[in-house]
C-alpha cells in the first residue's frame, strides 16, 4: 500500500513537470519575417546642384496602343530612361526586417536564445496590380491613338526608348486641352478638376506613349532631371487612375533624412505586425498611415548610410564589355554571355531579345516561355534556323544593333541609377498608402539632419520561462503576454506615434498611443505571476506553484529512495 | 500680373548699385562677408508666385561684399515671425563668383523660398514670416547672412487654391 502511494505521488510529481513543459512551449528556432509591402507607385528622388532627379517606374497593363502617361514638371526636364531593376533592388534592400529571438529559460538557471540571423532581407514587394486596365501607373491617364501634333505648345518632341515623347507648355488651359483634343488623347471623367492646379505660366506637362512596334512589356522606368528644389509628387493628378489604399513607396537619396514637409509622419505600431506572424505587415502599414489626420502620412521604413545600396546595381564585372559582347556572332555564345555576366532577363530584356532572336513558332507551341527559350537557348536552337516562316532568306543575327539597344535600355541606365545612389550618402524610404477621395495634397519632401536613423532591423524576444507562460518583449520597449503560445487579443492602434517633422528641430508630438497600447497589453507576469488560464498548465502563482513543483520533486527523489530502500531490504 | 512682377524683381536686381542696394537692404554683416537681400523691403507684403508643381514660392535676390570667389553652401531659411516656426530650411552649394566695380557679387538669378505646400499647421500667408540667407564655409562656418521679415499674399486669381495648401 505504501508503495503504491509513493508510486502515485512519483507519477503525480512527473505529471506535474510534463504539464509545465507542454503548458509553457518547447525550444524553437527563432525567425525573421520577409514581410511584404505592396505597392502601386515607386519613385526614387534626388537632388543635385538646383536639379532634382526623379526615377518613376510606370506602371501599366492594357494594349501597347492606350498607354499614354502625362506629368506636371516645374521646368523643362530631360529625360533618360530607367530601369525595373533599380526598384526591385531598392524595394528588397531597404524592405524592413523583423528579427524574432526565442529565449527559453531553464530552471536550473541557465537559457538558451535563438535568432535566425542569416541576415537575409524581405523579399521585394509585390507589386500588386493597383489598377486593372490602361491605368498609366504615376499619373494621368490618357489613350494615345494619333502621333504627335506638334503645335505652339509643344516645347520639345522627340523619343527615347520605347516612348516617343513631348513636353507641353502648360501655361494656357485651353491650349493644354486643345492639344490633348487634337492629339486625341482620352481624358478620363475627372481629369480636368485634376490637371487644373497644374494648369499656369510656366509650367509644363511631359506627355508619354509608347512608339509604335512596341509592347507593353517594353515600357521602362523614366528619369526625369529638372529644376525644382523640394522633390513633390503630383498626387492629385494621381487620383485619376488609382484605386484604393494605392501603395506609394518613396526613396530620397540625399545628404540628410528625408521627410514629409506637408504630410504627418507616422510611426508604426509593430506588435499587430508581432502577433500576426508578419502576415499581414501591409494591412498593418495602412492601418497606421490612417491614423494621421486626412489620412495624409509616411512611414519611414529606413533612414540611414545609403551604403547598403551601393554598387548593388553594377557590381565588378557585371555586363562584362560591351565589345566582346558585340563579337559574338552566334545566338548561342551571345545569349549565353549575357547569362554569365549577370543581365537580368525581365521583361525589358526579354522584349528586346525577341525582336533579334524571335522565339520559333514550333517552340512557343510547346509551351516554352521567352525567358525558358534564352536561359535554355541551346536545347532549342535546332528549331532555330534563321529562317522566317515563310521559307525566305535568313535573317541575320546583328549583335551590334543587339548591343546597341541592350546597352542603351539596360546597361547605361543600370549604371547611372548605381552611381547616383553612390553619390549621395544618405537614402530614406517612405510608405504611404492614400484613396483616390484623399489624395488631395501633393506630398513635398524635404529633410531634416538633426534627427535620427530609422533601423531596418526590428528585434523582439519570446521569452519562454522555466514555467509560466511565454511573454514578447520588443525593441520600442513593450511586453506582451502570451498565452498557451498566442499573442493577446487586444485591439491595438496602428500607430505608435503621430507626429509633425520640420526642416529643423525634433519631431512634434501630434498623437501619442504608448499608453493607449500598454493599457491594452495589459500585465506581463514574467513567469512570476498569476496566470489567469488554469487550463495551461501553470494556472497558479508562481510562488505556489514553485512550492509545489518543489515538494513534488522532493516527494518524488523520496519516494524514488524509499524504493530502493524498500528493495534493498527486501534483498538483504 | 505675377510674370510681371517678377520680370520687375528681375531687372531691379540685375545691378545693386556701388554702396550696395537701393532698397532698404537689411543686410547683416556676417563674420566676414557682408550679404543683402534685393529689391524687397523689410515689412513689406510679397505676393506668392506660383511654382510650376503647383506650389506657391517667394523669389529673392541677394548680393555679397567682401568675399573672394568660391563655391560656398547657401542656407536659406524661413520662420513664422510670432513663433519661431519652422517653414523652410534647405541648403546648397552655391558659386560664388568675382565681385563687379562696385564690390558686389550678384546672384545670377533669384532663388525659389519654398512656400506652399507649407508645412502642416503652420500658415504661411497674411502673417509674418522671417526670412533668412546664410552662407555657411567649412566646419559650419557662418560667412555671411542676411535677413527679412515679408508678409507673403496669394496672388489674386488663385486665391483659393492658395488659401488652401498655404494655411497648413
Amino acid at each position: 500500500m505504501f508503495r503504491h502511494l509513493l508510486a502515485a505521488v512519483t507519477v503525480a510529481a512527473v505529471a506535474a513537470h510534463a504539464s509545465d513543459a507542454r503548458a509553457c512551449g518547447c525550444f524553437a528556432m527563432g525567425s525573421t519575417a520577409q514581410p511584404v509591402v505592396q505597392a502601386g507607385e515607386r519613385i526614387l528622388f534626388a537632388h543635385e546642384a538646383d536639379q532634382v532627379i526623379a526615377y518613376i517606374q510606370i506602371k501599366y497593363q492594357g494594349a501597347a496602343d492606350q498607354f499614354g502617361w502625362i506629368v506636371p514638371l516645374p521646368s523643362v526636364p530631360t529625360l533618360e530612361l530607367g530601369t525595373d531593376e533599380l526598384f526591385t533592388m531598392l524595394d528588397s534592400t531597404t524592405l524592413p526586417q523583423y528579427r524574432l529571438t526565442r529565449t527559453q529559460q531553464f530552471c536550473n538557471g541557465g537559457q538558451s536564445s535563438s535568432t535566425n540571423s542569416d541576415g537575409s532581407f524581405g523579399c521585394g514587394a509585390d507589386f500588386s496590380t493597383a489598377a486593372g486596365g490602361a491605368y498609366g501607373g504615376s499619373d494621368m491617364n490618357v489613350a494615345a491613338t494619333s502621333d504627335l501634333a506638334l503645335g505652339g505648345i509643344v516645347v520639345e518632341s522627340a523619343s527615347i526608348g520605347p516612348y516617343d515623347y513631348a513636353v507641353l507648355k502648360a501655361d494656357d488651359e485651353t491650349a493644354m486641352l486643345q492639344w490633348l483634343s487634337d492629339n486625341r488623347y482620352f481624358v478620363p471623367a475627372g481629369t480636368m478638376d485634376a490637371v487644373k492646379p497644374y494648369i499656369h505660366a510656366g509650367a509644363y506637362f511631359l506627355a508619354l506613349k509608347l512608339s509604335g512596334g512596341q509592347t507593353a512589356g517594353d515600357i521602362a522606368p523614366i528619369v526625369l532631371h529638372y529644376t525644382s528644389d523640394l522633390p513633390m509628387i503630383p498626387i492629385t493628378l494621381t487620383q485619376v487612375g488609382a484605386v484604393d489604399n494605392m501603395g506609394i513607396l518613396v526613396w530620397v537619396a540625399g545628404e540628410a533624412r528625408a521627410i514629409p514637409r506637408n504630410y504627418y509622419h507616422v510611426v508604426l505600431d509593430d506588435l499587430p505586425v508581432w502577433f500576426s506572424n508578419f502576415t499581414q505587415y501591409n494591412q498593418w502599414l495602412i492601418n497606421a498611415v490612417h491614423e494621421a489626420p486626412g489620412k495624409h502620412g509616411f512611414i519611414t521604413q529606413y533612414a540611414g548610410p545609403s551604403a547598403l545600396v551601393h554598387d548593388k546595381l553594377a557590381y565588378p564585372g557585371r555586363f562584362g564589355d560591351l565589345a566582346t559582347l558585340r563579337a559574338q556572332t552566334t545566338k548561342s555564345s551571345y545569349l549565353a554571355y549575357l547569362r554569365d555576366h549577370g543581365y537580368p532577363f525581365n521583361s525589358a530584356l526579354l522584349s528586346i531579345l525577341s525582336r533579334y532572336i524571335p522565339e520559333p513558332a514550333a517552340v512557343v507551341a510547346m509551351g516554352v516561355s521567352l525567358s525558358q527559350f534564352y536561359q535554355f537557348y541551346d536545347s532549342y536552337s535546332s528549331y532555330d534556323q534563321d529562317s522566317d516562316p515563310d521559307g525566305g532568306a535568313p535573317a541575320p543575327f546583328d549583335p551590334n544593333a543587339l548591343t546597341d539597344e541592350i546597352d542603351a535600355r539596360i546597361v547605361t541606365p543600370t549604371n547611372d541609377a548605381n552611381a547616383l545612389l553612390g553619390r549621395h550618402r544618405y537614402l530614406t524610404r517612405l510608405y504611404t498608402a492614400l484613396s483616390p477621395k484623399d489624395m488631395t495634397i501633393d506630398p513635398v519632401f524635404s529633410s531634416n539632419k538633426e534627427i535620427g536613423d530609422v533601423s531596418l532591423v526590428h528585434a523582439a524576444t519570446l521569452t519562454t520561462p522555466c514555467i509560466g507562460q511565454p511573454w514578447l518583449a520588443t525593441d520600442l520597449g513593450f511586453e506582451a503576454q502570451y498565452v498557451n503560445g498566442i499573442p493577446p487579443g487586444v485591439g491595438l492602434p496602428g500607430a505608435l506615434r503621430v507626429e509633425l517633422i520640420r526642416d529643423a528641430g525634433q519631431p512634434e508630438l501630434v498623437q501619442d498611443n504608448h499608453d493607449a497600447i500598454v493599457a491594452a497589453l495589459g500585465p506581463v507576469d514574467h513567469g512570476r505571476a498569476t496566470s489567469h488560464d488554469d487550463s495551461s498548465g501553470c494556472g497558479c502563482t508562481v510562488g505556489k506553484r514553485r512550492m509545489h513543483t518543489n515538494v513534488a520533486m522532493l516527494l518524488a527523489v523520496c519516494a524514488m529512495a524509499l524504493t530502493v530502500r524498500s528493495l534493498r531490504r527486501r534483498r538483504s | 500680373m505675377r510674370r510681371l512682377i517678377l520680370v520687375t524683381l528681375l531687372a531691379g536686381c540685375s545691378a545693386p548699385p556701388p554702396h550696395g542696394p537701393a532698397s532698404p537692404p537689411s543686410p547683416a554683416p556676417g563674420p566676414t562677408a557682408e550679404m543683402a537681400v534685393l529689391t524687397l523691403t523689410d515689412g513689406q507684403d510679397d505676393t506668392l508666385v506660383e511654382g510650376a508643381q503647383g506650389g506657391f514660392h517667394v523669389w529673392m535676390q541677394y548680393a555679397v561684399r567682401g568675399m573672394a570667389p568660391a563655391t560656398v553652401t547657401l542656407e536659406r531659411s524661413a520662420r513664422r515671425a510670432s513663433d519661431g516656426a519652422v517653414v523652410l530650411v534647405y541648403r546648397g552649394d552655391v558659386d560664388i563668383g568675382a565681385p563687379d566695380a562696385t564690390g558686389w557679387w550678384t546672384a545670377p538669378s533669384p532663388i525659389p523660398m519654398f512656400m506652399c505646400p507649407s508645412p502642416i499647421g503652420i500658415s504661411v500667408v497674411d502673417t509674418p514670416i522671417d526670412f533668412t540667407l546664410r552662407l555657411v564655409g567649412d566646419g559650419d562656418a557662418e560667412l555671411a547672412r542676411a535677413a527679412i521679415t515679408l508678409v507673403p499674399r496669394c496672388p489674386a486669381d488663385q486665391r483659393d487654391f492658395c488659401t488652401r495648401i498655404c494655411t497648413g
